[in-house]
């Protein structure tokens, strides 16, 4: 009874001490948007406000060079067109893979996913060439491009081990029925392939949304600023200024991932498991 | 169902290989050409300027690069002792444990990982500060200290930043060490009980071999991450102060698009073209020994 006692005390305190080094940094960073200003370095704060929420959003355009609602905006906009492109890039690449036999298939899988390999920087010059040639700089292309390129790789990884998994019998069936190649994929293999387009979604999401090289580079029209360039310019330049008010767009931009992460969390979970599995 | 019907699997592989060869393959030959060129990215041809291996020479004499060569290694081991260190050292704990709660602190431990490495780069910096919250800590359990800035020396920002990375991703290392102790049976580890092997010996002796596979994916993983980590450094220190911080990707990113840098785009090419060899190198390296292992 002693020793049992004993060790489920230890077992906790350890697991309390993980959870202070990994949530001290966080809590902080959420109390400073609700601390006033002569506390914000404090350990303790004695008094809470919430003054600094309205006041970051009267001051937001003036730091941040465009509207609060623009800036989620494009965050939105340019994550939401990338992903329909991963996904559908993506899924009709692994139904090749799964569905049919061709010279040259397994050399041209492994190349797919050297692409994961590369480092943006190698990409970033020629990427930038290309896109004034092309003339989509000051255009939300400069991002999306590349973001489609650079991550359906990784959903062609997933998605092809999962279509593979489908029982052969189900497309022979609909085969029977005299339904097409494209329609066996749309109509059988999506559907059912539904947890493994969840997972791609997530994973993706989480790359696209907090992707900030390229848009470092590419974004030079404040107005088409997407959320990390905002936390970085104000890193630069306010960060350390006024704390409190600082504190509250952090929180405010970590509340639509932690939203997302808790509704899917068991997809970030399994999309990283399956590559463990696989090994 | 497998069929060689070569137009319609091409129509379901264009949209894919259009892509890779436009934004990957492409890039990556123009980059290894531009190597041989000096261009400042503002004149319409890049392949103007032929300079044959100027950028080679002048790498070799560029003490800069060889620090930022050395702080990505000084990085990357970092990354893969501690992340797989303390990720296994969770999962172990989360998984035999038997904690109340469950799922929640898996998590929890994994939360840091999906933030922006912006946020955590600007929470990291006000904690790393001489009045920051590191040190105040530190000051709370001893007073014969001096605080010094973390990230303000050129001693200490590498390791900071280091540190930081490995608090955001060992939550990621930790959920595929947990899945792959989900694929260990029970009996082995019940077994090596009845044989009188403490947790220590069950841990070395039965999971760690089981998990070897994991390992392995988890360190390549890491090695692929170490190696092109930029935003936390790009966010903390800039490469800073004086380069002494300064990664591959950061110099490249100094002597390309940076305000402040150079816009060698031909040098940033060939330094990007080594970082990518250095990362196919440790790739096939670690294909090599699984091979070996197998």
């Amino acid at each position: 009874m002693g020793k049992k006692f004993f060790l489920g005390f230890s077992k906790y305190t350890a697991l309390g001490i993980m959870l202070l080094i990994v949530g001290i940094p966080l809590i902080w960073i959420i109390s400073i948007g609700f601390r006033v200003e002569s506390e914000v370095l404090d350990i303790l704060p004695t008094q809470f406000t919430t003054i600094n929420y309205p006041k970051m959003m009267i001051e937001f355009n003036s730091w941040g060079g465009l509207s609060f609602a623009r800036m989620f905006g494009n965050s939105f906009l340019v994550t939401a067109v990338s992903l329909i492109g991963i996904l559908m890039i993506s899924s009709l690449v692994a139904f090749a893979f799964s569905n049919y036999k061709f010279k040259f298939k397994e050399p041209l899988f492994i190349l797919f996913l050297l692409g994961m390999l590369i480092p943006a920087q190698v990409l970033l010059i020629p990427l930038f060439f290309l896109m004034k040639n092309l003339n989509l700089m000051g255009t939300y292309f400069t991002l999306i491009l590349p973001y489609m390129a650079f991550n359906f790789p990784l959903g062609v990884l997933l998605l092809r081990s999962f279509f593979e998994k489908i029982p052969i019998e189900i497309k022979e069936a609909a085969k029977i029925d005299g339904a097409s190649d494209f329609r066996v994929f749309m109509r059988i293999i999506l559907p059912l392939s539904r947890p493994a387009l969840a997972t791609l979604t997530i994973v993706s999401f989480m790359a696209v949304w907090n992707e900030f090289l390229f848009a470092l580079v590419f974004i030079r029209d404040d107005s088409m600023q997407t959320i990390p360039l905002i936390l970085n310019r104000m890193g630069f330049t306010r960060w350390g200024v006024d704390y409190g008010v600082y504190g509250s767009f952090i929180t405010i931009t970590i509340i639509p991932v932690l939203i997302i992460f808790l509704i899917f969390q068991r997809w970030f979970i399994a999309g990283l498991s399956a590559g463990a599995v696989k090994g | 169902m497998v069929k060689n019907r070569y137009f319609e699997i091409l129509i379901f592989l264009s949209l894919g290989i259009v892509f890779f060869l436009v934004f990957i393959v492409y890039p990556v030959m123009f980059s290894a050409g531009l190597s041989f060129f000096d261009w400042s990215g503002y004149s319409r041809n890049p392949f103007e300027n032929f300079i044959g291996f100027d950028n080679f020479m002048r790498m070799a004499g560029d003490s800069t690069f060889w620090v930022s060569l050395k702080n990505t290694f000084i990085f990357v081991s970092g990354l893969i002792l501690f992340q797989n260190f303390f990720g296994l050292l969770i999962a172990i704990f989360l998984f035999y444990g038997k904690l109340k709660g469950g799922a929640i602190w898996r998590s929890v431990f994994f939360f840091p990982a999906v933030l922006s490495p912006i946020i955590i780069g600007l929470v990291w910096k006000r904690i790393f500060l001489a009045d920051g919250l590191l040190n105040t800590i530190i000051l709370f359990f001893t007073q014969n200290y001096e605080p010094i800035h973390w990230l303000g020396n050129l001693s200490t920002p590498i390791f900071a930043v280091m540190f930081v990375t490995i608090w955001q991703y060992t939550g990621y290392n930790m959920i595929l060490y947990f899945a792959g102790l989900q694929g260990i049976s029970n009996e082995l580890i019940e077994s090596a009980k009845i044989d009188g092997a403490n947790w220590l010996q069950t841990v070395t002796k039965i999971v760690i071999p089981q998990l070897y596979k994991v390992i392995s994916l988890a360190v390549i993983l890491n090695i692929i991450g170490g190696f092109k980590v930029f935003d936390l450094i790009y966010t903390m220190t800039s490469g800073g102060p004086a380069h002494a911080s300064e990664v591959l990707t950061s110099y490249i990113y100094f002597q390309s698009f940076s305000i402040t840098g150079t816009n060698r785009m031909g040098y940033a090419s060939l330094m990007a073209m080594v970082l990518t060899i250095i990362v196919l190198i440790f790739s096939i390296i670690r294909i090599r020994i699984e091979k070996r292992i197998e």
